[in-house]
């Protein structure tokens, strides 16, 4: 009767340990201090931007500060200004999706989801590259990750 | 003795009971499996920041290297990871077909480490073969030669701890001007690094 407690409990322990031998890819966070020039020579192109919101795990967190345009190569490239006011280290995955002048979007090769992480109180720019020339709108999402 | 027996043996489900099941993912969400090499998603997110760091840079927009487009032809793909099977042609698929599509470079199929296609050839090989109408086949002499060469290396790093163990993969790209051998444009991916922890009890 013993032994049969004994093998039961070892059983049941078993099947409750973790999981935990999973491969990770590294984390930062470690808050971050900024300093950068008070009057700026670059002059960029900034552009009025929608926000749409449909997260409150990111709303109020990750914030655009501003969107800088460009399209002197005949691509249009844009730079997204984002700061973590979340009060923590955040990891998020974004995506740029790109549209021509019939509102369509467009096929990208290599439109993908990047992930990074932003520490306490850090700014990040986030840029992306139309590959056509056709493209003249863009959408940018961006949605929490497990990294 | 019996009772422990019957204990293992009902146990068993416990241990082992969790239905195998397959599902289709989103291999950009968090759904997708994260092993200690490149995922599909890192892929993709190589080829995008490379296009964007080589469109970004305006070497192709110098106008030193005739008019767009520019022949562009893929060289030598050196893996130099610990996987043997690195699947480089996603990376570089991604990256033709952006450079294509920016209408900036064209690529030569004639020759090449990637995307090579030897339709161009055969046809050409075909001028003497009754088989076709030979009015059909194109002159010879008309094939493109690059301008530039796209050469690349995938690089790892290994490094260990008594508790944990890291691989960093990142790649490497140069483009050289096959006039004269000068390097025109050199970039680097973000690194993707991936961790592993010893556990201490567990699978």
């Amino acid at each position: 009767m013993k032994h049969w407690k004994i093998g039961a409990a070892l059983l049941a322990s078993l099947t409750l340990l973790p999981a935990c031998n999973t491969g990770s890819k590294t984390k930062a966070t470690t808050p971050m201090n900024t300093v950068e020039k008070a009057n700026k020579d670059a002059t960029p192109r900034e552009e009025w931007i929608d926000k749409i919101s449909v997260s409150d795990i990111l709303a109020g967190k990750v914030n655009v500060t501003s969107v800088y345009t460009d399209k002197s190569s005949g691509l249009q490239r844009i730079q997204l200004n984002v700061q973590n006011d979340s009060g923590r280290s955040i990891h998020v995955r974004y995506r740029v999706e790109w549209f021509d002048e019939a509102g369509f979007k467009l096929y990208t090769p290599s439109e993908s989801w990047n992930n990074v992480t932003l520490s306490k109180g850090q700014h990040l720019s986030l840029q992306a590259n139309a590959s056509s020339p056709s493209a003249v709108d863009w959408r940018f999402s961006v949605q929490e990750s497990a990294l | 003795m019996k009772s422990l027996n019957y204990a293992l043996i009902l146990s068993l489900p416990l241990l082992f009971g969790a239905c195998s099941s397959v599902e289709r993912i989103d291999p950009n969400s968090d759904d997708a499996v994260t092993t200690m090499g490149v995922d599909y998603d890192e892929l993709t997110e190589w080829s995008e920041t490379l296009t964007r760091r080589m469109l970004d840079d305006r070497f192709l927009d110098s106008g030193e290297f005739g008019e767009q487009p520019i022949r562009m032809v893929v060289s030598k793909i050196e893996n130099k990871t610990d996987l043997s099977n690195f699947p480089t042609e996603v990376v570089m698929g991604q990256i033709r077909a952006s450079l294509l599509q920016s209408q900036k470079v064209r690529f030569i199929s004639t020759y090449g480490d990637d995307g090579k296609d030897e339709m161009t050839r055969d046809t050409q090989d075909m001028v003497d073969d009754p088989m076709f109408d030979s009015a059909q086949i194109p002159e010879a002499g008309q094939a493109s030669v690059a301008r530039l060469s796209l050469r690349t290396q995938i690089i790892w790093q290994y490094g260990q701890s008594t508790k944990a163990k890291q691989n960093t993969y990142v790649v490497r790209m140069w483009v050289t001007d096959v006039k004269n051998g000068e390097v025109v444009w050199e970039g680097f991916s973000e690194p993707i690094a991936k961790k592993h922890s010893k556990g201490g009890l567990g699978w």
